[in-house]
C-alpha cells in the first residue's frame, strides 16, 4: 500500500492511497467546519440536495440512470458530529477501469460526476437558490426522518441520553436539526448556506484504488479555492454534573430502554478510555456481557461505548420492567470491579488481543482505509497501525483501575412501558 | 481422501477451492494472500421453518417448538468447561453466529492467530452441552430478544406481511419463537435437534481470507468428527397458491408509519430454478420501482413515498418465494394502486428495456464489487452451497437474463391478485 499526501491549496488536502488488491476505486470528500447547531438543518438539506440532483443530472431518477450506466457506481454521504466538529462527507465509488467491459475510463468519470454534484448544484433560475422542488423533496424527507426518530427504540433511547448528559452542549443537538428549524427555511437560505460551507471548510480527499490515479490531482486542484484555516475542536470533554440526573418516558412498548451516561473527571489517553470501556462492556468477554448478560440472565444486549471526544462512555441495554433497578446496580457493579482492580489479568491480556486483531484488519477494505487515514488528521500525528497497537500494548492494569476512578455516573435514560389501565 | 475441485470466477483471478470431506462436510476456500484478515463460517442447513422431520428408520415425524434453531444456536456456545466466547478472547478474534429461516452458521473474523481460531470454531460446534439449568438461564436471555424485535417496527412489518401471504407454511412464525415456545424447550429436544440437524452431510465450511487452502484441511482432518448420513427427511404443510390475508395493519408507536407490498410467488426447487426467479423478480420490479423509474420520482415528487422506499431482495426457501417493496408512507394504499396501475400496464405493454440493460450493468458492478471484501466472499461462499449452486454461478447466470424473459416472468408470476399489503402506523 503506497500513501501520498498533498496539499492542494490552503485548507484543501488531497490523500491518494493505492492499494493493489482493491477491485475499486473509492473517493471521498470529507468537509470539516466549526459545529455551530443553529446551522445544522441548513446543512443537512444541503447535504440531501446536493446527493440526490444536480444541474446535469436534474432528478433522482437521471442521478440514478447516470449512475447504473456506470456499472452500478454509488455516490453516498453522511453527516454528524464529532467532539465540536461538524462533517459533511461525500463519498463515490466505481469498478477498477481495468474490469469495465468496454474500456470506460470509470475513475474520471465518477471524480467528474461527484464535482458536479459538489459544486453544480440544481439552481433556479436566478441562479441564488435550490429548486423549489427539490428543497421541498428533501425537507419532507428531513421532517419524516424527524418524525420517525421514535421508531428505532434504541436509537431513540441513545438520543434522549445525550440530550441529558450533555445538555447546553453541542453534543446534545442532533446533526440535521430540529422540525421548527427546518420548517423556517427557504431553498435560498439552504443554498447560501452551502455556499459559505464550500467557502470556509477544510476539506480532505481521499482516493483509495488499486490503480495510481494522476488524473485527480487535476480534476481537484481547481475544484475548490484556497480558504483560511478554521480552529476545529475534535476533543471537547464534557464536565460531570455534581449529581447524577435520572430522567424516566413512557411508550408503548414491549421492552425497556435503560441508558447510562459515565463520564471522567480527567484526561485519560485514548487508549486507556477505549481499553475500560472494552472491558466493561465492549466485547463478549467483557465484564457486562459475562456477568449481566450471562450469569444473571437479565437481558440480550448489554454493552458499553467509548465517546472519545467527550470522555465519556456510554452504556445500553434492553430489559423488563420488573429488572430495571436490578440491571442498574448491577451495571455499576461491574464498574466498581473495574474500579477496585478486582478483575482477571486475562481480561486485560483479552481486550488488547481483541483491539490488535481488529486494528490489523484495517486496510482490507477501502472504507476502512478512509477512516484511519482521517483518524490520523483528526489524532493529529502520523502514528501508524502498529505504533497506534504499541501504545495500547503499553495500558498496564493500573492505568485501567485509575481511569475507571475518573468515571462517574452522570445521566440515566429510561424509556419503560405505559402503565395499562 | 477428499473430492475436490477448484471452480475459477467467470471474471478476474479468482478461484475457489471446493471440498468435499470424508466426513461428509462441504468445505469452500478461496484464498486472498493480500488481505490481512480471514473470514469462517461454520453452517447448518437448519433454520427455523424446519420445525417437522425425522432420521431414517424412525416411524414418526418429530415436531419441535418454534424458535429452537435459534435457541440451539445461542446455546452452543457454552462447553462443558467453558464458553466460545472465552476461548476466542484468547486469540483475539471478533465471533458470533445467527440463525435464519433455513440455516444457523457460527462465525469469526481475524487478523492473526486463525489457526486456533478455527480449531475452537470446529470444536465448539460438534460439542454441544446442554443442561436443564443453561436451558432455563438462556430462556430469561432470548425472552428480551423477542421483545426487542416486538418493538421494532421493521421486524413487525415483515412478520405481519409473511403471516399474510402463508396460511400454513413456518415461514411465518418469528426466528426466534415466542416466549411461551421457547418454554417448552429442555435439554432433550435440544440434543435431538442438534444430533438431527448438525451433522457433517447437512453442513458446510466457508473460509476466506489470508490463509492457506492446505492448512484449513489440515485442520479439518484432525478435528471433524467422522459421522453417517442419517437420511433426514423434513415434510412442510400443505400451503395454498393464493394468499391468506391481503392487508395486515399494525399499531406500534411510530412516528412515521411504515409499509411494504409483498407478492407471493410459487416456490421453486432450490439452486438453479429458484436464483433465476430471484434474480428475474427483483430486476423486473427494480425495473419499474428503483430510484431510476418514472414511478419512482412520481411517488417522491407527490409525496407518496421518501427516500426510505426501496425494492427488497425476494425471499426464497423450501415451499416458500416471495418479494416486496415498502419503506414509509402516509398512504399505502395510494402506493399500491399505482404500483398496481404500473403492474399491468407493464404486463400488457412491456417496459424500459433499456434501463433493464442498465441493471445488469450495474449488477455486474455490484458482484466486482463485493469480491473486494473477505467477508462478502466467504458469505458467498456459504450462501452459494446453502442455495445449491456453485460458487460465482449468479454472475454466470445474470450474463444470460434477457428482457424478453423478465418480461414473461412479469406476465407470468407476478399476480395482482397475491399481493399483502402491510403496515403499521401510530
Amino acid at each position: 500500500m503506497k500513501e501520498i499526501t498533498k496539499d492542494l491549496c490552503e485548507g484543501v488536502q488531497l490523500t491518494c492511497i493505492t492499494e493493489p488488491k482493491f477491485k475499486t476505486s473509492d473517493i471521498a470528500v470529507v468537509m470539516l467546519m466549526p459545529a455551530e447547531p443553529e446551522h445544522y438543518a441548513k446543512w443537512s438539506l444541503a447535504h440531501s440536495i446536493l446527493l440526490n440532483s444536480c444541474k446535469k443530472y436534474p432528478s433522482v431518477a437521471e442521478m440514478s440512470k447516470k449512475l447504473q450506466e456506470l456499472y452500478g457506481s454509488h455516490i453516498n454521504g453522511s453527516i454528524f458530529v464529532s467532539g465540536d466538529v461538524f462533517h459533511m462527507n461525500f463519498t463515490i465509488s466505481a469498478i477498477a477501469d481495468s474490469y469495465a467491459l468496454n474500456g470506460e475510463k470509470l475513475r474520471q468519470e465518477v471524480t467528474e460526476f461527484l464535482l458536479e454534484c459538489l459544486l453544480h448544484p440544481l439552481l433556479n433560475s436566478d441562479n441564488n437558490a435550490f429548486t423549489e422542488q427539490a428543497f421541498q423533496t428533501e425537507l419532507q424527507d428531513l421532517l419524516d426522518m424527524i418524525g420517525g426518530e421514535i421508531n428505532d427504540k434504541r436509537s431513540y433511547a441513545s438520543k434522549r441520553l445525550k440530550e441529558i448528559a450533555f445538555a447546553g452542549d453541542i453534543a446534545s443537538y442532533t446533526c440535521y436539526g430540529t422540525k421548527e428549524e427546518a420548517l423556517a427555511l427557504t431553498p435560498e437560505i439552504v443554498y447560501q448556506a452551502y455556499l459559505e460551507f464550500l467557502e470556509k471548510a477544510k476539506i480532505l480527499i481521499y482516493y483509495v484504488g488499486s490503480e495510481n490515479a494522476l488524473e485527480l490531482e487535476n480534476l481537484f486542484q481547481n475544484a475548490f479555492k484556497p480558504r483560511k484555516l478554521q480552529d476545529l475542536g475534535f476533543y471537547a470533554p464534557s464536565a460531570c454534573k455534581s449529581e447524577p440526573v435520572v430522567v424516566r418516558e413512557s411508550m408503548n412498548v414491549n421492552q425497556c430502554q435503560l441508558m447510562l451516561a459515565l463520564k471522567s473527571n480527567q484526561n485519560p489517553t485514548a487508549e486507556q478510555l477505549h481499553m475500560t470501556s472494552l472491558m466493561l462492556g465492549g466485547a463478549p468477554f467483557s465484564l457486562l456481557f459475562s456477568n449481566v448478560r450471562e450469569k444473571l440472565s437479565l437481558c440480550y444486549y448489554c454493552s458499553s461505548k467509548n465517546i472519545r471526544p467527550k470522555n465519556s462512555i456510554v452504556i445500553s441495554s434492553g430489559v423488563s420492567a420488573e429488572n430495571l433497578e436490578k440491571t442498574q446496580k448491577a451495571i455499576l457493579e461491574q464498574l466498581e470491579l473495574l474500579q477496585k482492580g478486582e478483575f482477571d489479568d486475562m481480561l486485560l491480556i483479552n481486550a488488547k488481543r481483541y483491539i490488535i486483531n481488529a486494528l490489523r484488519l484495517t486496510g482490507d477494505t477501502p472504507s476502512s482505509c478512509v477512516a484511519e487515514a482521517l483518524e490520523r488528521f483528526i489524532r493529529e500525528d502520523h502514528a501508524s497501525v502498529e505504533e497506534r497497537i504499541a501504545l495500547f500494548e503499553q495500558v498496564t492494569k493500573e492505568d485501567i483501575i485509575a481511569t475507571a476512578n475518573t468515571l462517574q455516573l452522570d445521566s440515566v435514560y429510561i424509556l419503560e412501558q405505559e402503565a395499562t389501565a | 481422501m477428499r473430492d475436490s475441485e477448484i471452480i475459477k470466477a467467470p471474471y478476474g483471478e479468482q478461484s475457489c477451492l471446493r471440498v468435499k470431506h470424508q466426513t461428509g462436510l462441504n468445505i469452500d476456500i478461496m484464498e486472498m494472500p493480500d488481505y490481512h484478515s480471514a473470514y469462517a463460517l461454520f453452517g447448518t442447513k437448519y433454520g427455523s421453518v424446519n420445525t417437522r422431520f425425522k432420521l431414517k428408520g424412525e416411524k414418526e415425524f418429530a415436531q419441535v417448538p418454534e424458535g429452537i434453531a435459534h435457541f440451539l444456536e445461542h446455546k452452543l456456545f457454552e462447553n462443558e468447561d467453558c464458553g466460545a466466547f472465552e476461548r476466542y478472547a484468547k486469540t483475539g478474534a471478533i465471533a458470533n453466529a445467527y440463525t435464519s429461516f433455513d440455516r444457523t452458521a457460527y462465525l469469526f473474523m481475524c487478523s492473526e492467530n486463525f489457526k486456533p481460531s478455527l480449531e475452537i470454531l470446529l470444536d465448539f460446534v460438534q460439542h454441544p452441552y446442554f443442561t436443564q439449568e443453561t436451558v432455563a438461564k438462556e430462556q430469561g436471555i432470548i425472552a428480551q430478544e423477542i421483545k426487542m424485535n416486538q418493538d421494532e417496527p421493521n421486524w413487525k412489518l415483515f412478520f405481519n406481511a409473511l403471516k399474510g401471504m402463508y396460511h400454513n407454511h413456518p415461514v411465518r412464525i418469528d426466528i426466534a419463537g415466542t416466549v411461551e415456545s421457547i418454554a417448552k424447550i429442555d435439554a432433550d429436544l435440544l440434543y435431538r435437534c442438534y444430533r438431527t440437524f448438525y451433522n457433517l452431510h447437512n453442513m458446510t465450511l466457508a473460509v476466506a481470507g489470508n490463509i492457506k487452502a492446505e492448512e484449513v484441511l489440515e485442520i479439518c482432518d484432525r478435528l471433524l468428527i467422522p459421522c453417517e448420513n442419517q437420511g433426514l427427511e423434513e415434510v412442510f404443510p400443505e400451503e395454498p397458491d393464493n394468499i391468506k390475508c391481503s392487508e395486515m395493519e399494525d399499531i406500534a408507536p411510530v412516528g412515521m408509519p411504515l409499509f411494504s407490498l409483498d407478492f407471493k410467488l410459487k416456490p421453486k426447487k432450490t439452486g438453479i430454478e429458484l436464483l433465476r426467479a430471484e434474480m428475474l423478480a427483483e430486476m423486473t420490479l427494480q425495473t419499474l420501482f428503483g430510484s431510476s423509474s418514472k414511478c419512482y420520482q412520481e411517488m417522491l415528487e407527490q409525496k407518496l413515498i421518501n427516500f426510505e422506499f426501496g425494492v427488497d431482495m425476494p425471499f426464497g426457501g423450501n415451499g416458500h418465494f416471495s418479494i416486496g417493496l415498502g419503506g414509509e408512507s402516509r398512504k399505502p394504499r395510494e402506493v399500491r394502486e399505482k404500483i398496481f396501475d404500473v403492474l399491468e400496464h407493464a404486463k400488457s405493454n412491456g417496459f424500459d428495456r433499456e434501463a433493464f440493460e442498465r441493471l445488469k450493468k450495474a449488477r455486474y458492478g455490484s458482484a466486482i464489487r463485493s469480491m473486494n471484501s473477505v467477508e462478502s466472499n466467504a458469505s458467498m461462499l456459504l450462501d452459494s452451497y446453502m442455495s445449491g449452486i456453485k460458487p460465482f454461478e449468479s454472475v454466470s447466470v445474470l450474463a444470460e437474463l434477457s428482457y424478453e424473459e423478465a418480461l414473461q416472468f412479469l406476465r407470468d408470476e407476478i399476480s395482482l391478485d397475491n399481493v399483502v399489503l402491510s403496515f403499521v402506523h401510530a
